[in-house]
């Protein structure tokens, strides 16, 4: 029986130290997936922008940043936008001027990639 | 990610083999145990030898005995012999009874000798008046109809039995009739009985063995989680399973409690066991609109349950099953859908997932038990439970969940 508990032993010992890193929370795409992160900051003018990556695709990001306005479903097109290029998974940015005071702003962190262009979920914030 | 997947794979082949090995191991553990022991004869002599223990129904039918180790063993029925027992435990003596009407000869247990001497068979009891007028004790549930209700109630016949049996020692009658049904409390009343009548000597069997044992210990190891939800999400139905099953470590203490006086094989068990885990789901239907929900729970889980020991050997298997609950200490998620539109992915945010506080659940699992020394014993399991999930529904969504676990136990016992 010694053996048995011997390989017994082994065997729970190493499913105990086999924890997978894979703590992924998306299946694996070709596109990243985005977060946009509480903005802090606020004036009635500006604010500072927060946004991370949640988990890489198989494309590169060519570049990211954040779009904004007074619209939740904004995008690229209809929106205000800064753009930050190719850089860490954590990024922000901080806008010093160009919002209306008194305002109710949403804002999305995106990334661009070969083929797609990604939007994370809004953050709503309101201006001085 | 082949990688993870190759990992993934000789995790489960390792959990596959362990399960193949525990049951080999059980299978061919699940042996005879023998012990010091004697039979009596039709002749009333005493032949000593050893005798194979059996908890359960086999010790009312059968008797297996043999002379010295590695001898010729030798199957007995009721009617070949007088009796049976152990050193020190338990006796059985050959007898003819009528049980619900039935007369069947069997070995019955003497719980206790004297004047009134009683014995178990299977689950029912006997008394026995100096040998000479043995009774089934009865306590038969009765349903009975008044006025268009039914009622149901016990019949407590063996009270009547006991205070007949007992009369002449009127100062017990009160006892007598709060006497319980059950093997300690019958016992009890018989050997106050037997005391009673001065100049009879009264023997309780199997009396080293105590009526309450509780053996607790610390218990870890690590648990394979795969939950399941399903049902209407904002009117798109959508079944959402786990990306890869969630790993966590578990920790916490166990306890485990038997009556060895009644049965060494079978034992009360519980358990207090901490648990993180972090769930990371996603839609498993082929659609442009996904849900994707992270959820970390804070667990106490606690399985209880019955737990089956095998003959005791270096080592022992053991099977085990029962209920279990698990309380969510501290939950927090995050419930994302995702949308992809030609060349765009919008990600958008649906706040909180809503989660139950509980989950209730079934358990069953194998293991083996081997004692390190005289205080102390280890055991390595591996379980299986099944529960009702996490998911609660709320005003836009009506959710089904499940949750499958495998978990790898080690445990160590204070004896």
């Amino acid at each position: 029986m010694k053996p048995l508990l011997i390989r017994t032993s082994f065997m729970l010992a190493s499913a105990l130290i086999s924890f997978s890193c894979n703590d992924n929370a998306f299946p694996d795409a070709a596109y990243p997936r985005m977060n946009t992160l509480p903005v802090t900051n606020v004036s009635s003018t500006g604010a500072t922008f927060h946004g991370s990556t949640l988990q890489n695709g198989t494309e590169e990001i060519i570049n990211r940043g954040f779009v904004w306005s007074t619209k939740q479903s904004v995008t690229l097109e209809d929106g205000q936008r800064i753009d930050l290029g190719p850089g860490p998974e954590e990024f922000d940015a901080e806008v010093l001027s160009g919002l209306s005071p008194k305002t109710i702003y949403y804002v999305k962190a995106f990334a661009i990639t070969k083929n797609y262009t990604v939007y994370a979920p809004y953050v709503q914030f309101a201006s001085n | 990610m082949p990688g993870q997947g190759t990992k993934h794979v000789i995790t489960m082949k390792n959990l596959h083999i362990a399960v193949v090995l525990l049951c080999t191991s059980l299978s061919a553990v699940a042996q005879t145990d023998f012990r010091k022991g004697f039979i009596i004869t039709l002749e009333k002599d005493t032949v000593s030898g050893q005798i194979d223990f059996h908890d359960g129904g086999r010790a009312f039918s059968t008797c297996l005995f043999r002379k010295a180790d590695g001898g010729e063993s030798r199957s007995y029925a009721p009617a070949d012999i007088a009796g049976y027992g152990f050193i020190d435990g338990r006796r059985f003596e050959s007898k003819t009874v009528t049980i619900n009407s039935a007369v069947e000869t069997g070995f019955l247990e003497i719980l206790v000798g004297g004047k009134v001497t009683l014995y178990k068979y299977r689950e029912a009891f006997f008394a026995d008046k100096d040998l000479t007028d043995i009774r089934q004790l009865r306590d038969e549930r009765q349903t009975r109809i008044v006025n268009g209700e039914t009622f149901v109630r016990n019949s407590n016949e063996y009270i009547g039995t006991l205070t007949y049996f007992m009369s002449d020692c009127p100062e017990i009658n009160k006892n007598v009739e709060r006497t319980k049904f059950h093997q300690r409390s019958l016992a009890k009343i018989v050997e106050v009985y037997n005391k009673c009548k001065s100049g009879t000597t009264s023997t309780v069997y199997n009396s080293k063995k105590p009526w309450a044992k509780a053996i607790f210990g610390i218990i870890g190891g690590v648990d394979f989680s795969s939950p399941t939800i399903d049902g209407e999400w904002m009117l798109f139905g959508d079944k959402v399973e786990a990306l890869r099953s969630a790993k966590s470590p578990l920790i916490g203490i166990s306890l485990d409690a038997s009556s060895p006086r009644i049965s060494e094989r079978f034992f009360f068990t519980s358990s207090f066991l901490y648990a993180h885990v972090t769930y990371h789901m996603g839609s498993v239907t082929n659609r442009s609109y996904d849900n994707f929900i992270t959820l970390e729970f804070h667990e106490l889980r606690i399985p209880f349950g019955f737990r089956y020991s095998f003959a005791p050997r270096l080592v022992t298997p053991f099977l085990n099953a029962g209920l279990s609950t698990t309380i969510h200490l501290k939950t927090s998620s995050a419930w994302r859908q995702e949308v992809v539109s030609g060349d765009d992915v919008y990600l958008t945010s649906r706040g909180e997932f809503p989660t139950s506080d509980t989950q209730l659940g079934f358990w069953g699992g194998i293991g083996i038990l081997t004692r390190i020394n005289q205080k102390f014993d280890t055991s390595f399991e591996v379980r299986y439970e099944h529960t009702n999930g996490f998911a609660a529904s709320s005003l836009d969504t009506s959710l089904t969940s499940s949750v499958a676990n495998i978990q790898l136990l080690v445990g160590l016992r204070i004896k």
